[in-house]
């Protein structure tokens, strides 16, 4: 059997191969987009290359928890590729100026740290669900995909000001717990 | 747990965020095989090259053994299989059994505080490889590096040596030595002097200066070879099965490859790989050696798993990808991306040109 729209998601939660090939038919064009859109300025193409071959082997390792149809998948994996793309692109500028292009990009280094070296483990995701579910939404948008304060006012319906006072308030928390977690000792 | 991934279900992009650039099917194709490449690493473990010099490379092949337990971990690595997997998971296919063939070595020297063991080699007349461990009283770091001078393979004349070390715990490692010598032959017994005279911690950066020298020889396992000479030609490439060696733990096949002057005058890359099967319906995983020889006549082989006892015959593939790149310099020019924001370039390196030959499969008749 092979794969196509109506059976595709159920099959790479099968890992079944062909599967995956389907989604960079239908999609590459779409990944490749969000992905270049945050890494071109570095200029370096073998990064988008890498970029690209993470992001759709992040959808394969982590396919059983997306939820939802067609429709939600595209949504689900364009935020993959931003997360992805975000990451790399932090990763590349760590020593680096942060171009004036992206000034979202300019985030408090001391909860970033903590947040990299957290990510994909389980404390980050206990972490984040100490969080309400407000808190929990703008912290992902704002440190894992990047998005300014403006575009996440507007999903969550606030205003900047609240957006911008409730990241304050949070990140202080989750650095207390994070430190925490860390002096609690964590076996990798 | 990657438990983020499931935050992601509740976050919407704003519909700016949604790009979508032209992709030609080549770079669909090109993504497709680097995942697969990925996920064929991901099953098997991290496969290491080594560059040992221009237009060499081999590829160690690896075997190991290790009567040794470690208390801190007897727990966990107590089983020969699961060292050699431990050290390195890549290769373990293809010496399940070599336990039964290794030699003990048992030698071991102290310097510095720090004691190396060598524990067990192994021969296939191709390649040797022996196990080691390393034993410190003060605590060495993650992860170590070895380094040897004057190290030697009887009559061989030209060597690849490949050593790969991995922590146990604080005061223990294991080891690897892996010692090819480009398909000449040393004989039936392989005398190694293995010098070793430094050990680098590679987190702090410093260096412990010793001696721990050790000679040993290791006699082949029993093999048999059966000579094939069949060949298999397309488009200026000659492909051509010279021998093919059976041992108790593995299947040597012997490959010479030749290629058309125009073939040469075209290309930059060409690679030639092969797949076997029998008519049992295996198919057998492989890792290739090094080259030697010229660009236009290079003797090359592959070191395949044992094949099946009940098989008669032997099918076996070969596939060159050839590729032409091409390097530009120019003076740095202004362009704009496809977000038209200005880039300057000065040189760009890009593929011109791409093509995969599949040669018509050889089939080799198995004598007893």
């Amino acid at each position: 059997m092979k794969s196509n729209e109506k059976n595709f998601i159920k099959r790479l939660k099968r890992q079944k191969e062909d599967a995956l090939e389907y989604v960079v038919d239908q999609y590459l064009s779409l990944v490749k987009g969000v992905i270049y859109k945050v890494l071109a300025p570095l200029q370096q193409d073998y990064i988008v290359d890498e970029c690209i071959n993470d992001v759709f082997l992040s959808i394969w390792d982590n396919i059983e928890q997306f939820k939802g149809g067609t429709d939600d998948f595209r949504k689900w994996l364009c935020v993959i590729a931003k997360f992805k793309a975000f990451d790399y692109y932090r990763r590349a500028v760590k020593n680096r100026e942060v171009s004036s292009e992206h000034p979202d990009l300019l985030i408090d280094p001391s909860v970033e740290e903590v947040i990299i070296q957290l990510e994909n483990q389980e404390e980050l995701v206990k972490l984040i669900n100490t969080l309400d579910a407000i808190d929990r939404k703008i912290f992902i948008m704002k440190f894992f995909i990047g998005m300014n304060t403006k575009d996440i006012a507007m999903q969550v319906d606030l205003t900047g000001a609240a957006v911008d006072n409730r990241i304050y308030r949070g990140k202080k928390k989750l650095q207390q717990q994070a430190i925490e977690l860390k002096l609690g000792g964590n076996p990798t | 747990m990657k438990g983020i991934y499931k935050f992601f279900n509740d976050v919407q992009l704003d519909k700016k965020e949604f790009i979508e650039l032209d992709v030609s099917d080549f770079e669909k194709a090109q993504v497709k095989k680097r995942l697969k490449q990925s996920l064929k690493k991901k099953k098997k473990g991290v496969r290491r090259w080594r560059q040992i010099a221009v237009a060499f490379l081999f590829i160690g092949l690896s075997g190991t053994i290790l009567g040794y337990t470690f208390p801190a971990q007897a727990g966990s690595i107590p089983i020969v299989k699961n060292i050699f997997q431990f050290i390195d998971g890549d290769r373990s296919f293809l010496y399940e059994n070599y336990k039964e063939f290794s030699t003990a070595i048992d030698l071991s020297e102290v310097s510095k505080g720090v004691e190396i063991t060598i524990n067990d080699a192994l021969y296939d007349g191709e390649t040797i490889f022996i196990t080691y461990s390393l034993k410190s009283k003060k605590k060495l770091g993650d992860q170590l590096r070895i380094h040897d001078t004057s190290s030697s393979l009887k009559d061989a004349d030209g060597m690849a040596w490949g050593s790969e070390i991995k922590r146990v715990d604080d005061y223990n490692y294991v080891g690897l030595l892996t010692v090819g010598n480009f398909g000449t032959s040393v004989g039936d017994t392989a005398y190694l002097v293995w010098n070793i005279d430094k050990i680098l911690m590679e987190k702090s950066n410093t260096i412990i200066n010793g001696h721990w020298r050790f000679a040993f020889s290791v006699e082949a396992t029993s093999k048999y070879t059966q000579i094939v000479n069949k060949s298999s030609s397309l488009d200026g490439i000659n492909v051509t099965i010279r021998q093919i060696t059976h041992t108790p733990m593995s299947t040597i096949v012997y490959v010479r490859q030749q290629l058309d002057q125009h073939i040469l005058d075209y290309w930059d890359n060409i690679d030639l790989d092969f797949t076997m099967t029998d008519d049992m319906g295996n198919n057998y995983d492989g890792l290739n050696h090094g080259g030697r020889g010229y660009p236009h006549d290079i003797r090359t082989g592959k070191t395949f798993g044992k094949v099946d006892e009940r098989a008669t015959t032997l099918k076996i593939m070969p596939h060159v990808r050839l590729m032409k790149s091409s390097v530009n310099d120019y003076e740095p020019i202004e362009e704009k991306n496809a977000f038209g924001e200005t880039v300057v370039r000065n040189s760009t390196v890009e593929i011109k040109d791409f093509k995969e030959i599949n040669l018509e499969p050889i089939v080799i008749e198995l004598k007893e």
